[in-house]
């Protein structure tokens, strides 16, 4: 509704975070994407269109901070948001230094989200 | 007489009797000399006779022989006479004596005839002979039969001799026997009076016939009082029942001795442990009646272990608890996934509901969303609990799957955290064990934690721990957990079962061998091996509870 082409793909292992995040998403008019893992969404081929991801840290495979690095270092400008049940200094320190929009632990607070995914759109 | 004789000589006017042979000299010396040879002979024949019957005394028929000898000698007297009457015509006389030797004649014939039978009858010298032989051989069979039973009386004296040696050795002997007896009954009486375990023999009638000192003190009953109970009346009333039965099948020889512990209610109303061992004598015929039994007080014992049972629980809780500690982060984190989702699908549903058109389809959804997470929330929590309640140790029918799969949600984060993939291979077919069920959780609880654990430090390949349940013949199950870590080193796999060996900083070494109890109560084993080409593998088995489908 706000604007159509910009998309924020979500990528959790855990189907209820994934389906409570989608609607939340959602109900502030952005498209939508989900993905199961890291490696789900790399093999999607929908990297070019994504404008925001929104990434869990602890996934089977790849994880959130795995998939940062590789996004960094194959030269990809994705505004990443990631959520996390863990509120690990260190991965937070990892994550903000290597760009992320921001570190929200869950459970986050529905501005923060907001604020960040709108960061994600000025951008 | 005179002139009989005269008479008989008298030769009157008969002419002799030569005259009739004209004296002719021939034939007159014929007759001479014949009668004359006839008389010689004949007279010589009674001497013989005589002499012969003087020398056999034992002859038979002597009067016969008399008689023949009488009659020949009248016969040769007359021929004397023939000759005499020749010159002398002596013929009364002549004829006298013929008729005295005509009358022996009659005699000796009929006494020869008379005596004719029993001469017949006079057995042969062949007879006599044979029987001689006969008799020599009887009296030979006599001898050899006396000879024989002259041994025959020599050895039975002998042997009359022997049994009586032998009969006074075993007089001896008995006497031995029941001195030693005696010996032996007193110095088992002394045990029985003086043991310090009870004593107590119980009759068909299910009654007390002797009881010790010690059994007397034990139950606090008097051996009189004893003798009007029995082994049922005496015990605890809930170990009625089975004492019954352990009766009923020791009297009826379908037991030969039990072993049991059980309770008894003492005369003042205490209950006591006792271990009860019975044995029956073996042979149904003999002569010991009743059933001996041996009765320990084990209260004390009892109190022990019960008191030894609840430190073991309490310190299997408290690993549980420390186990627990160290997933904090990992359970926080798996309560915080359901709850999370809950806020962001209630503001969602917020939003939807608050728009201009609410989209009530998807308003909806979000609302089953949160309910179905709430409840995922709570299941964690209740996991989580059983976990950390302090609990009586149970045996229920265990789904060794499903206390896997909770497990392994329980650690689903801290696997994910420490980049632990897993891998599961449950036998869909696995049957049910007697367990307590939160302690098969923490065996296989502390075996993940401790892959997990092993392969912290591993950089160069993948993080796998592999889950495993099959079914084991005969009846068991096993369970394997097995990583990719960085295995045992130069350690025995079973060194680090030892209590407080760790390879970790801060473990405390105590979960391995906390498991390998835990199992072992349960009547199964735990045990590590090394994974080929690396890592460790540890498994547990467990008996499959009786009657469950394999």
């Amino acid at each position: 509704m706000t604007n159509d082409k910009f998309i924020v793909m979500i990528v959790d292992d855990d189907e209820s975070v994934r389906r409570a995040a989608r609607r939340l998403i959602r109900s502030y008019g952005f498209a939508v994407e989900t993905f199961v893992s890291a490696d789900d969404f790399l093999a999607s081929g929908r990297l070019s269109e994504t404008a925001c991801l929104v990434l869990d840290v602890q996934m089977p495979g790849l994880n959130g901070l795995e998939l940062q690095s590789r996004l960094v270092a194959e030269g990809h400008q994705v505004a990443i948001i990631f959520i996390t049940g863990f509120d690990d200094e260190n991965a937070r320190a990892q994550a903000l230094k290597a760009g992320a929009l921001s570190y929200l632990v869950k459970p986050f607070e529905e501005a923060d989200l907001l604020n960040s995914i709108n960061l994600a759109l000025q951008r | 007489m005179t002139s009989f004789l005269t008479g008989l000589f008298a030769q009157q006017n008969f002419i002799p009797h030569g005259f009739c042979l004209a004296w002719e000299p021939g034939l007159l010396w014929l007759h001479v000399i014949s009668d004359s040879v006839i008389a010689v002979a004949y007279y010589s024949i009674p001497f013989a006779l005589i002499y012969f019957i003087s020398r056999r005394r034992d002859l038979a028929f002597r009067g016969i022989f008399a008689l023949t000898g009488a009659f020949i000698l009248a016969c040769g007297t007359t021929h004397v006479m023939g000759v005499l009457t020749l010159w002398y015509p002596a013929y009364w006389l002549d004829g006298m004596i013929k008729f005295f030797t005509a009358l022996i004649s009659i005699f000796t014939a009929g006494a020869m005839w008379w005596a004719m039978p029993k001469a017949l009858a006079l057995p042969s010298t062949a007879q006599l002979e044979e029987a001689n032989r006969q008799l020599e051989y009887e009296i030979g069979e006599r001898e050899r039969a006396q000879a024989a039973l002259r041994n025959a009386n020599a050895e039975l004296e002998q042997r009359v001799a022997a049994r009586t040696a032998e009969l006074e050795d075993e007089v001896a002997q008995r006497r031995r026997t029941e001195e030693t007896l005696r010996a032996s009954e007193q110095r088992w009486r002394s045990m029985f009076e003086a043991s310090a375990v009870g004593i107590a023999l119980t009759d068909e009638n299910r009654r007390f016939v002797a009881a010790n000192e010690a059994f007397q003190k034990m139950i606090g009953y008097t051996s009189e009082e004893l003798s009007n109970l029995g082994p049922v009346e005496i015990t605890y009333e809930d170990d009625r029942e089975a004492t019954r039965e352990m009766l009923d099948d020791m009297l009826s020889g379908r037991q030969a001795d039990y072993h049991v512990e059980k309770r008894y209610r003492r005369k003042d109303g205490a209950v006591i442990w006792v271990r009860v061992s019975t044995a029956r004598a073996p042979e149904p015929g003999s002569s010991l009646h009743g059933i001996p039994t041996i009765i320990e007080d084990i209260t004390e014992r009892k109190r022990a272990e019960d008191e030894l049972q609840e430190a073991r629980d309490a310190l299997l809780r408290v690993a549980r608890l420390s186990t627990m500690g160290e997933l904090s982060a990992s359970i926080a984190h798996e309560v915080n996934q359901p709850l999370s989702a809950i806020v962001a699908n209630g503001i969602a549903c917020q939003r939807l509901l608050a728009a201009a058109t609410p989209d009530l389809e998807e308003a909806k959804e979000a609302v089953g969303d949160i309910v179905s997470d709430g409840r995922r929330a709570s299941a964690v929590l209740a996991r989580i609990r059983q976990l950390a309640k302090k609990s009586v140790p149970e045996r229920v029918s265990v789904d060794v799957n499903g206390a896997i799969s909770e497990v392994l949600s329980l650690t689903r984060q801290e696997l994910q955290r420490s980049q632990v993939s897993t891998r599961t291979e449950l036998d869909p077919n696995l049957p049910s064990v007697l367990a307590d069920r939160v302690q098969v959780q923490q065996v296989v609880l502390n075996l993940v934690m401790n892959g997990i654990e092993a392969m912290r430090g591993v950089k160069d390949r993948a993080r796998v721990l592999g889950v495993t349940s099959a079914v084991a013949a005969p009846a068991a199950i096993t369970v394997t957990v097995e990583d990719t870590g960085i295995g045992f080193g130069n350690n025995e796999p079973e060194h680090i079962f030892e209590t407080f060996f760790t390879t970790k900083d801060d473990g405390m070494g105590m979960g391995l061998s906390i498991s390998r109890s835990i199992v072992q109560a349960h009547g199964g084993r735990l045990w590590a091996a090394a994974r080929a080409p690396i890592g460790a593998a540890f498994s547990f088995t467990l008996p499959a509870s009786a009657g469950a489908q394999t």
